[in-house]
């Protein structure tokens, strides 16, 4: 099938870009990759009378800090430059890895993060980092800014909080504590062009000896990505032992809302959640306390990491 | 509806007026004739559409024609012309692949060579591992892969001979 006809404009500045949005909403639709709208345009899942193409609006890309020392995220880095990116290596680790393992090097060199988000798929792979890390996502129109956490911007299938005449225009992360970190876990048949089985993200901040904080979440188990309190409650205060990791990780289980489908059996996908949780954690924690370590060595040299 | 649609392609500036749905690789093989871009699956899975958008593989159909605009394209096409540049019939990854037998009914070949190609540029002594990722977005239903990853590799010792005391060499690479 072939798309519908519509018309294409390329905004070289975001207010040319949401005034056209904002004129022609809810027919015009952005394009970003365009790894899932073209599919959506041939299939006619979606008929625009209007595609504008976000990618010559230099603000929407790349990765810098912020001032508060957390990092802002433009919605049109492809995943070829997060996974590449030394900041998010060294404060969002887990981002770093959803973004290396998606799709195939042909695919994460056009994929955006922010058409990840939008499309809000339940596999979306970069939403349980975004989410562990307690981000939050500016939208902006024609009529200003507002702010949403990440947590609860993808409301169900394709669902999100974005009005049509919005964009999402930052990715921001909250500055990372000297002793916490993340790790990504997923499940595919193959190791490329596949599609997440179940996925596991977890993020974790010590203080001293014990959790300060948690924070888990899930990927294709439920209708969109999945946080993981109970797990996360089981750590909190306590010192995160391989038993205790092991009970947080089979606590999350309960948090899971998956289905049967050709990737997996729900009960497969259950027992996936404990394994790839209990992983996550693990490799969360000793990275949280390598970087605590680091920040131990800065200090005595007295100077700040 | 159709618009005015400018980029360089192979080395060449061009302008060609295209359907505003139309993709980066019906571009290609319908207006400029350039049907060594191959497409099996449409959707991204299975890369025999691979072409360089400024100098990184993407899959062309799942770019529109007119996201490529300004931009540089390289195809198959435009790798071979690269090897007659140089006075050879082939591109040396194309002349690995014939060599090491990584050919067979040749569906999958220009997007393979493609993203071995774009590899070597990036990091001219990969590891066979190195391989695998880059090529793992493209897909070969006769050979078995061995010898396609044979002929990267092969093709890598090539052109580090070729180019040992050739640092000038360095045309269409990443900054
Ligand atoms: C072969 C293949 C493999 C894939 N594998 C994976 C995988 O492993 N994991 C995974 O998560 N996904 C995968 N995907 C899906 C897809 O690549 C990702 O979801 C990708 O990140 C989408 O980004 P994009 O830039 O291509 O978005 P686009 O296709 O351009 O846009 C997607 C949607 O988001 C909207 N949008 C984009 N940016 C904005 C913005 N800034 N503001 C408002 N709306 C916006 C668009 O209007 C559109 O509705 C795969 C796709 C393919 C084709
Ligand atoms: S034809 Fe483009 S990836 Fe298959
Ligand atoms: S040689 Fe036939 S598909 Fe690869």
């Amino acid at each position: 099938m072939r798309a519908a006809r519509f018309d294409y404009l390329e905004p070289r500045d975001l207010d040319e870009a949401l005034a056209a949005l904002s004129e022609h909403s809810p027919d015009a639709v952005a394009a970003a990759g365009g790894t899932d709208l073209l599919r959506d345009l041939r299939q006619q899942k979606r008929r625009p009378s209007l595609v504008i193409s976000l990618a010559r609006i230099p603000v929407l890309s790349g990765v810098r800090s912020a001032d508060d020392g957390g990092l802002l995220v433009g919605p049109m880095t492809t995943m070829a430059a997060l996974a590449s990116d030394p900041l998010v290596a060294d404060l969002a680790p887990a981002l770093a890895e959803a973004a290396g393992h998606m799709g195939s090097p042909q695919v994460r060199n056009r994929a955006t993060i922010g058409g990840n988000l939008c499309n809000a798929r339940p596999c979306a792979d970069t939403a349980p980092p975004v989410i562990v890390h307690g981000a939050r996502l500016q939208l902006s129109s024609k009529e200003g800014i507002r702010e949403v956490e990440a947590e609860s911007f993808i409301t169900g299938p394709g669902a999100t909080l974005r009005e049509p005449h919005e964009l999402l225009t930052a990715i921001q992360l909250p500055p990372s504590g000297v002793a916490a970190s993340s790790a990504f876990e997923t499940l595919t048949n193959r190791k490329a062009v596949e599609i997440t089985i179940t996925s596991a993200t977890a993020w974790l901040e010590l203080e001293g000896d014990l959790v300060k904080g948690a924070s888990i979440c899930l990927g294709s188990v439920g209708p969109r990505p999945m946080p993981g309190p109970s797990g996360a409650a089981v750590l909190l205060g306590v010192e995160p032992t391989p038993e205790r990791i092991a009970q947080a990780a089979s606590a999350t289980v309960l948090d899971a809302s998956p289905i049967d489908d050709f990737r997996g059996s729900a009960d497969y996908r259950r027992h996936l959640v404990e394994v790839l949780t209990r992983r996550a954690l693990t490799r969360a924690l000793a990275r949280a306390r390598r970087r605590a370590r680091g920040g131990d060595i800065a200090e005595a040299q007295g100077g700040v990491a | 509806m159709k618009k005015m649609l400018s980029m360089t392609v192979n080395g060449a500036p061009l302008e060609v007026a295209v359907h505003t749905h139309a993709t980066l690789a019906e571009v290609l093989r319908g207006e400029l004739g350039l049907t060594g871009t191959k497409v099996g699956c449409g959707e991204g899975d299975c890369g025999a559409c691979t072409v360089l958008l400024d100098g990184e593989p993407v899959n062309s159909c799942l770019v529109l024609a007119l996201q490529a605009a300004g931009r540089t394209v390289t195809t198959i096409e435009g790798l071979s012309a690269e090897g007659a540049a140089a006075g050879e019939s082939l591109h040396p990854v194309q002349a690995a692949f014939v060599e090491a037998g990584a050919i067979q009914c040749g569906f999958c070949s220009p997007g393979m060579i493609l993203s071995a190609a774009a590899l070597l540029r990036r990091c001219p002594d990969p590891t066979e591992a190195d391989v695998r990722v880059a090529l793992s977005g493209n897909l070969c239903r006769c050979t078995g892969y061995q010898k396609i990853i044979e002929a990267t590799l092969a093709a890598a010792e090539s052109l580090a001979t070729s180019h040992a005391g050739d640092n000038s060499d360095r045309e269409g690479g990443r900054p």
